[in-house]
């Protein structure tokens, strides 16, 4: 048991095994979804275009969340509206805003001078230096996200599973979409310092993905994808704290090995089991 | 009625539809025939604001159709719908309970109730609680069914319902169709199937991009309207 314990006595542990557990939670029910939208890459763009906002905000001197929360929401409904109105498909879009939030922002942290900004910090994260206002700041995003899902549950799975039926019976479904961007950006900011924006996509699509082999529920696809956050990312870190490695990393790697077991063994859908099938048939 | 009125459609640059005119009387299955990329499904989306139209009015009972939305079911292609989703059947259909009770309720036990009725009448309820990827197509397609039938609804939109379905499906389809029509419902179906089928329609809109005929199936598919939509000869078996 001490193994367990030794690393707690530690106020940067503690720390990061709190933001550990609550962004599992978040992630996992904005992560489910991402997945189930197939927009798992709108996180990717999202995470990379909130670098112009931080910088204007850093040069503003206001609060860096707002910058990038605005930017991030920017970008995203640059993609939509670049596809609502060409014939692009959206992935070009999103490789199109992606690319051009992201210079835009390496520009302007050059023009506005606003270079103190840690861009290696911000691409990696390091949940080791947590500081309590974080956690306080991710405890209510996720409460708040939380509670939107749990009142909203009903009219966010009618327009995530069939966006058009939604449509014709009247659900306001660009709110939802703007809702739904607003969440997405939320949980890339409250990750950024921790994880970091390049590895926030494993936490976000990673445990609902390997969740979505082994549920046929939404909601239990949230449960499942919560349970398995907290636990690769509190595993992650006891890696990282005793074999001396990179915390995000590990936690990220646990994460994809969790997925691997789903994607072979998985009582349904596993690899393994059309293997069998496959065998038994001839 | 259901009234349309000089509906006018341009989707990504090109006319999908122009100066579309025809009524639809209750208690009648009409039927939407023309070939591929006549506008047979874009004339639905319309009707429910799904894609925007340039001109036109849609008004059920003298007013607005779009204020009216709670009053239609509508069933989309099954090639629309991501068959992989984390969703039982019996959840797809509870889904029809938000246009009764409002979208932002909890199923109560009547619209449990609505759900239960609903899938025994497609003969779904055995597999209420299977994943929609483990049905066939035909069953997919009923479970939309069942979720329309448990909007109680009074128009009834049916895109290409019958599209890779087996006799068992449409079976129960027609003679759920047939209900409906008893209960004074409106139903318009878009299909391209031109096969015996069309002897269950009431009534016929033969359209590419804007309306050839109206009326009875005899009357719309002679071999001059026909030619006309599709650019060669009646051949029911072909087409």
């Amino acid at each position: 048991m001490d193994w367990l314990l030794e690393p707690l006595q530690f106020e940067f542990m503690r720390n990061a095994f709190g933001m550990a557990i609550l962004l599992g939670i978040l992630c996992a029910i904005v992560g489910s979804y991402l997945v189930v939208e197939q927009m798992s890459l709108m996180a990717n763009v999202i995470s990379h275009a909130i670098l112009p906002g931080l910088s204007i905000a850093f040069f503003l001197g206001i609060n860096l969340s707002i910058g990038a929360l605005i930017a991030g929401v920017l970008s995203a409904f640059t993609v939509a509206w670049i596809r609502q109105n060409s014939p692009i498909s959206v992935d070009a879009a999103m490789g199109l805003v992606l690319s051009s939030f992201l210079a835009l922002g390496v520009m302007l942290i050059e023009l506005l001078r606003t270079n103190r900004i840690d861009l290696n910090q911000l691409l990696f994260g390091d949940i080791l230096s947590v500081q309590s206002q974080h956690i306080v700041q991710t405890f209510f995003i996720t409460l708040a996200i939380a509670i939107i899902v749990i009142i909203f549950y009903q009219p966010l799975l009618y327009y995530t599973f069939d966006p058009l039926g939604a449509k014709a019976s009247g659900l306001p479904v660009n709110w939802i979409y703007f809702g739904f961007i607003t969440a997405v950006t939320l949980t890339i900011i409250a990750s950024m310092q921790s994880v970091g924006v390049l590895l926030v996509i494993a936490l976000l699509v990673g445990p609902a993905s390997t969740a979505y082999l082994l549920v046929k529920e939404l909601h239990w696809m949230m449960v499942g994808a919560g349970v398995l956050g907290v636990f690769s990312s509190i595993a992650g870190m006891y890696l990282s704290y005793y074999l001396d490695l990179p915390s995000g990393p590990a936690i990220v790697l646990v994460i994809f090995a969790l997925f691997w077991v789903a994607f072979l063994f998985s009582p349904r859908q596993g690899l393994w089991r059309k293997i069998k099938a496959l065998i038994k048939h001839q | 009625m259901l009234v349309v009125r000089d509906l006018t459609v341009h989707y990504q640059g090109v006319c999908a539809l122009e100066r579309v005119n025809f009524s639809l009387e209750s208690g009648q299955l009409v039927g939407v025939v023309g070939p591929n990329g006549a506008g047979k499904s874009t004339l639905l989306k319309s009707m429910l604001g799904l894609v925007t139209s340039q001109r036109g009015s849609i008004r059920y009972d003298g007013h607005p159709l779009i204020q009216q939305r709670q009053k239609v079911a509508y069933v989309p292609q099954r090639s629309q719908i991501d068959w992989n989703y984390p969703i039982t059947v019996k959840n797809v259909v509870m889904l029809a309970q938000m246009q009764q009770q409002g979208f932002w309720q909890f199923p109560t036990r009547q619209a449990r109730q609505m759900v239960k009725r609903a899938l025994m009448q497609v003969d779904l309820w055995d597999l209420r609680d299977r994943h929609i990827r483990e049905l066939s197509g035909g069953q997919q397609q009923r479970v939309f069914l069942a979720r329309s039938l448990a909007q109680q609804a009074n128009i009834f939109f049916f895109d290409e319902p019958f599209n890779g379905v087996d006799q068992k499906t449409k079976e129960i389809f027609y003679s759920i169709l047939q209900e409906l029509k008893e209960q004074n419902k409106t139903l318009l179906i878009v299909s391209h199937d031109l096969g015996d089928t069309l002897n269950y329609y009431d009534q016929l809109i033969l359209i590419n991009r804007s309306i050839l005929a109206t009326g009875l199936p005899k009357q719309v598919l002679t071999p001059e309207n026909f030619y006309q939509a599709y650019g060669h000869p009646l051949n029911l078996l072909s087409a």
